[in-house]
């Protein structure tokens, strides 16, 4: 095995990651979400939203085709300057800091309502940050593992929910397209939240092995993501109706009420306790997204300086955990940030796009 | 000699261990004996205008075969340390203490002043500390000798009960013999015990005994209970209800923490006691949109705490003015600033001390989702 | 090389600390939690609503309590709590217990007539709250208190909802009853438009405990009951993929036992006038007992099948007309198909509309087997 290129993800490795920064908390309560305006032409709103990672996709191919080994960050630090860079690079840590904790967040909320009535929401957050902090530690491979094993573990318990196919009615979907236009596409907007994270597929991308094969790579994760997130909203809607959807907070788990499997009595606790890997996952490549973009601003390349903003991120995102509060209110913040959120990141990555373009085509002209 | 040394030394031994053996009683087998497990306290006015102590003891038989016997037997004497000789003439079997896990006083006896119970209990090293000790409505014998199919003994019952009572309507973990003690004889401290009746349902919990001193001062209805038992102790669980009308309730299950500050103005005194409610909506039909809406969930909390802070106020005039007793135990606080043994009566000085409760509520879980 | 030993003894040191810290954090968590043994554990329990003296509601909720001596089972107990509102009767419940309450592992519960009719969503509420109920559990409404039918001691069985459960499962089997009278399908048809609930429903009678009909819901409040034999029909035309026995009784003499497992279709149409429905009943079964016909060949065979055809549309035509008329309901859940065809939350009420639209009912029977042959 060529030694230099061993520390580099694999393809399979690139889009479990890419995959793994998308599917996280959000996946419990997606359908709530996009049914609030949908109804039941919710599983289609779910459909369209995924064009927002599709443009990051798309982004990240002409990304990766003109500059193949500068991220996001050196790009933005020499198109926009250093202080405008640096300032936009510090936001899109921002971010994935705010997500990280929102992640802990809903975990915590999920946890300690369904299967662990016990604990008290600190103790949680210790756990779920140490563990993603702990993965930190061990670098990246072992987190694109990690990512791989989730990814699998997730497509099987999706499928695992089309159990409810059998009780469902299609019915329920139905009229499609009755909801109107423009309410399928305020539903779409929500599936925002869900489907963040790929922005990180700029950071990513010269971390990649074959960086040739960056269309397929993101291209697959994004699609993935988007059949897994549709059908559970398709399943939802089916089982359930959209009025009931609406109702509970976290509709999924409802749905794995319909699980009937000979001898596992509630599939709801098995399913937690699979889809509690999927959130530990989601937290530590959160982590590491913060991690990469604070050690590249600082400019620490020493693995025991790393360790230590390791470390000096645990206090910061526990308390960010504590500040969301509970699920009601972590669902108005969240509310309120992440349509900003949203629109930074495609202002930031586009306006870098645009000014490639542009110094593509000067370039062009000199040599030309 | 080297020979004989072994032989010598299993002979001493021998010799050992019969002396140690000689001396002592033979003791009987398990199913020999009688199981004392719950004792009651009563009193009946004596045909001379005394009194006589009514010393109802249930004990069990445990049998090999798994059913086991159970009886009552009642000593009666003009003291308490008699009633043992009394009862012990109608037994056929040996009697074994220590074991009991329950203790039921009449409320007679409470009216009659609890001292002499406890110092009784108190003597004894043989009791066991840890039963449990509660208050009952008419003869603690009824209650021993109640039949509940399915258990052996309605004291295995009973102390069940209390022992999971905590799980609601505040109750305290505080209610054993060894409680008991600190509450009574402690300066600042008073005694409150659960209330226990027994109607054609069934024995039940309806309420807490309060003390002022060692005399019976009042006996709380639940909802009373509920609020006392919020402002008295440290740590509590318990269900709250909001109702407008018959269609809108919301109701609160939640742990409650209390701090209690404590200033003395010349002659009078000032508590302040914070409430701190934190716990989840497990009912609601009230709030629309409280899962949903940060505000409507903020609103509830608002009310939920002037809900609280009324009921609070309101038990505490009843308190000062009813019951003039000291039931919250604030002059614990009181003594440990401002000293010990200075002669106050604490119950008079509480019930005419200024009194002020602050309640914070915080809601964690809403549930699933709203219907 | 003393120096190397001491970091590592400190670091073992350390390493056993810091573990101690955080089980005794973690496990402080736990104090509350207590053992199996004290735990009640329940095997089904019931919902009442009365009125007091002074008039006031009250939700009276015993639940029925299996009591273990040793390993064996031996006796069945009520623990009844009552309180002005629902979730106040477990406060007012554990006075009276000497366990802690386990809720969620209840197949069966029971609604009384006077809380169905009074409104269920009250109650709605509490279930859908709480995390550890089973969605899958089945409802019965029943006449009376429900503490009498828990009570009610049934020969073999340590508790009644184990012998309810037989019952439902027996219903299933034979009466075309669906198999989703659970907690879970009660949340989605007491609030989904064009849909309706349906529960069934049972008493004490003479023969001891029998279901002897179903519920029907006008939103969350009961308003009629159908009997068994009427369920049937409605059934059928209502829920998909039942079983059950049909039969054509000539006299005493001549009579037809049917099994079959029945599918039905809706068929929906907006006309100027209104809606129109046409629901399709195909039911596919064998002959179970037969003195009816002599023997049994091509011609009996078609005899038969469409003598039961016309038999179920007949019957089926009898309920829709009283169910448009007299019941005014839509019990069968066709506002669902005409929701889904021509948009939702368009604020008709469907219990009218269906009443007024026209209702077409149509059966195919096929007989797959006929038995060995006719005696």
């Amino acid at each position: 095995m060529d030694k230099s290129k061993y520390h580099l993800l694999s393809d399979s490795e690139a889009v479990s990651i890419l995959a793994g920064l998308m599917i996280g908390v959000g996946f419990l309560a997606l359908p709530n979400q996009v049914a609030k305006d949908a109804k039941n032409d919710a599983g289609i709103a779910t459909i369209i939203g995924g064009l927002y990672p599709l443009y990051f996709a798309m982004l990240s191919i002409y990304y990766c085709k003109k500059h193949p080994n500068e991220d996001i960050l050196k790009l933005s630090k020499r198109y926009l300057g250093n202080i405008v860079g640096v300032i936009c690079n510090i936001l899109f840590m921002v971010q994935f800091l705010i997500y990280l904790a929102a992640g802990a967040n809903g975990y915590k909320n999920v946890l300690i309502t369904y299967a662990t009535q016990f604990l008290s929401p600190m103790r949680v957050f210790i756990i779920v940050i140490s563990i993603g902090a702990y993965v930190n530690f061990v670098g990246l491979k072992p987190l694109a593992r990690i990512n791989k094993i989730a990814l699998f573990l997730t497509v099987i318990v999706t499928s695992i929910l089309s159990m409810s196919l059998i009780r469902g009615r299609y019915l329920n979907l139905l009229p499609i397209f009755g909801t109107g236009i423009t309410k399928i596409i305020k539903g779409s907007l929500e599936s925002a939240y869900a489907y963040s994270g790929m922005e990180g597929v700029l950071l990513l991308y010269p971390l990649m092995k074959n960086k040739d094969k960056i269309a397929a790579i993101s291209l697959k994760a994004t699609a993935l993501v988007i059949g897994v997130y549709s059908w559970i909203v398709f399943m939802s809607i089916y089982y359930l109706g959209y009025k009931v959807t609406v109702k509970t907070l976290w509709p999924v788990l409802l749905v794995t009420e319909s699980a009937d499997l000979p001898f596992i009595n509630s599939f709801r606790l098995v399913f937690i306790l699979f889809w509690s890997l999927n959130v530990l996952k989601l937290v530590a490549n959160e982590y590491y997204a913060v991690v990469y973009i604070i050690q590249d601003t600082l400019k620490i390349k020493k693995s025991k300086h790393r360790n230590i903003i390791i470390l000096g991120v645990i206090p910061i995102a526990i308390y960010l955990c504590l500040k969301l509060g509970e699920e009601v209110q972590r669902r108005e913040i969240l509310n309120y940030i992440v349509p900003k959120i949203i629109l930074f990141n495609i202002i930031y990555a586009s306006v870098i796009a645009i000014f490639i373009f542009i110094n593509d085509k000067i370039n062009k002209k000199s040599i030309g | 000699m080297k020979k004989y040394k072994n032989f010598i030394f299993i002979i001493i031994l021998i010799i050992f261990v019969v002396y140690l053996r000689a001396g002592e009683e033979r003791m009987e087998n398990i199913e020999e004996l009688e199981i004392a497990v719950g004792i009651g306290y009563s009193v009946k006015e004596d045909v001379g205008g005394g009194i006589k102590y009514m010393l109802p003891i249930n004990s069990v038989v445990y049998q090999e075969n798994g059913v086991n016997v159970s009886t009552v037997r009642t000593g009666t004497a003009s003291t308490i340390a008699l009633t043992r000789g009394e009862r012990q003439r109608k037994s056929d079997r040996k009697f074994f203490l220590g074991t009991e896990r329950l203790y039921i006083i009449d409320e007679g006896i409470g009216r009659f002043g609890v001292t002499n119970t406890i110092d009784t209990l108190f003597r004894n090293p043989m009791v066991n500390d840890d039963g449990f000790c509660v208050i009952c409505k008419g003869k603690s014998e009824e209650y021993l000798k109640y039949k509940i199919p399915g258990y052996d003994t309605p004291v295995d019952y009973i102390t069940g009960m209390i022992r999971n009572a905590p799980s609601y309507n505040f109750f305290q973990k505080n209610y054993r013999i060894k409680d008991v003690y600190l509450m009574v004889g402690s300066e600042g401290r008073s005694l409150a015990l659960p209330y226990i009746e027994l109607n054609e349902k069934g024995v039940q919990i309806t309420g807490m005994a309060i003390f002022n001193k060692d005399k019976l001062a009042a006996i709380l209805d639940i909802e009373d209970s509920k609020t006392m038992n919020i402002l008295r102790s440290d740590r509590g669980k318990g269900m709250l209800t909001i109702q407008g009308n018959e269609r809108d309730f919301i109701s609160y299950y939640a742990k409650c923490k209390r701090k209690v500050k404590c200033n003395k103005e010349g002659d009078k005194y000032k508590f302040i006691i914070d409430l701190k409610f934190n716990g989840d909506v497990v009912n609601n039909v009230m709030y629309k949109k409280l899962s949903s809406k940060v505000e409507v969930k903020e609103k509830f909390e608002k009310d939920m705490e002037k809900k609280i802070e009324a009921r609070c106020y309101e038990f505490i005039d009843k308190m000062k003015s009813q019951h003039k007793a000291d039931c919250l135990e604030l002059g614990r606080i009181a003594v440990a600033k401002y000293g010990r043994e200075t002669g106050v009566d604490w119950d008079d000085v509480i019930s005419n001390s200024d009194i002020k409760v602050n309640v914070k509520v915080k809601v964690e879980k809403v549930g699933r989702g709203e219907y | 090389m003393k120096q190397i030993k001491n970091m590592k003894n400190i670091r073992k040191i350390f390493l056993i600390c810091a573990c101690l810290i955080i089980y005794v954090y973690y496990a402080a968590a736990m104090l509350d939690e207590k053992p199996i043994e004290e735990y009640d554990i329940s095997s089904g329990f019931g919902v009442d609503l009365y009125r007091d003296g002074a008039g006031t509601v009250k939700y009276s909720i015993p639940f029925s309590i299996l009591v273990f001596k040793g390993e064996n089972r031996q006796y069945s107990m009520i623990k009844t709590g009552e309180a002005p509102t629902g979730a106040e009767t477990r406060q007012n419940r554990q006075l009276k217990t000497d366990k802690q309450f386990l809720i969620g592992s209840q197949k069966i519960m029971l609604f009384s007539e006077s809380l169905v009719r009074y409104g269920l969503k009250y109650n709605a509420d509490i279930q859908f709250n709480n995390t550890k109920i089973n969605d899958r559990g089945i409802i019965l409404v029943c006449e009376g208190r429900t503490e009498d039918i828990l009570r009610y001691k049934v020969k073999g069985y340590a508790s009644s909802p184990e012998y309810i459960e037989g019952m439902i499962k027996n219903s299933m089997a034979n009466d075309f009853f669906s198999r989703e009278y659970t907690i879970l399908n009660m949340y989605v048809r007491l609030d989904t438009e064009g849909r309706n609930l349906v529960l069934p429903y049972m008493k004490i009678s003479d023969k001891g405990l029998e279901i002897t009909g179903l519920a029907l819901f006008k939103g969350d409040k009961m308003v009629n009951k159908v009997d068994v034999e009427e369920g049937k029909f409605m059934n059928m035309m209502r829920d998909d993929d039942l079983i059950g026995y049909l039969s054509i009784q000539k006299n005493s003499d001549e009579f037809m036992n049917f099994y079959g497992n029945t599918k039905k279709r809706v068929k929906c149409n907006k006309v100027k006038e209104g809606y129109e429905f046409e629901i399709i009943i195909d039911i596919k079964g064998d002959v179970i007992a037969n003195t009816l016909y002599k023997e049994f060949n091509g011609k009996t065979k078609k005899e038969l099948e469409e003598t039961l055809s016309k038999d179920v549309e007949k019957k089926c035509s009898e309920f829709v007309n009283k169910m448009q008329n007299e019941y005014k309901l839509d019990c069968l859940e066709l506002g669902m198909y005409a929701v889904a065809k021509y948009g939702r939350d368009t604020g008709v009420d469907w219990n009218e509309v269906v009443s007024n639209s026209v209702i077409k009912v149509k059966a195919n029977v096929k007989v797959d087997k006929v038995g060995r042959g006719a005696y």
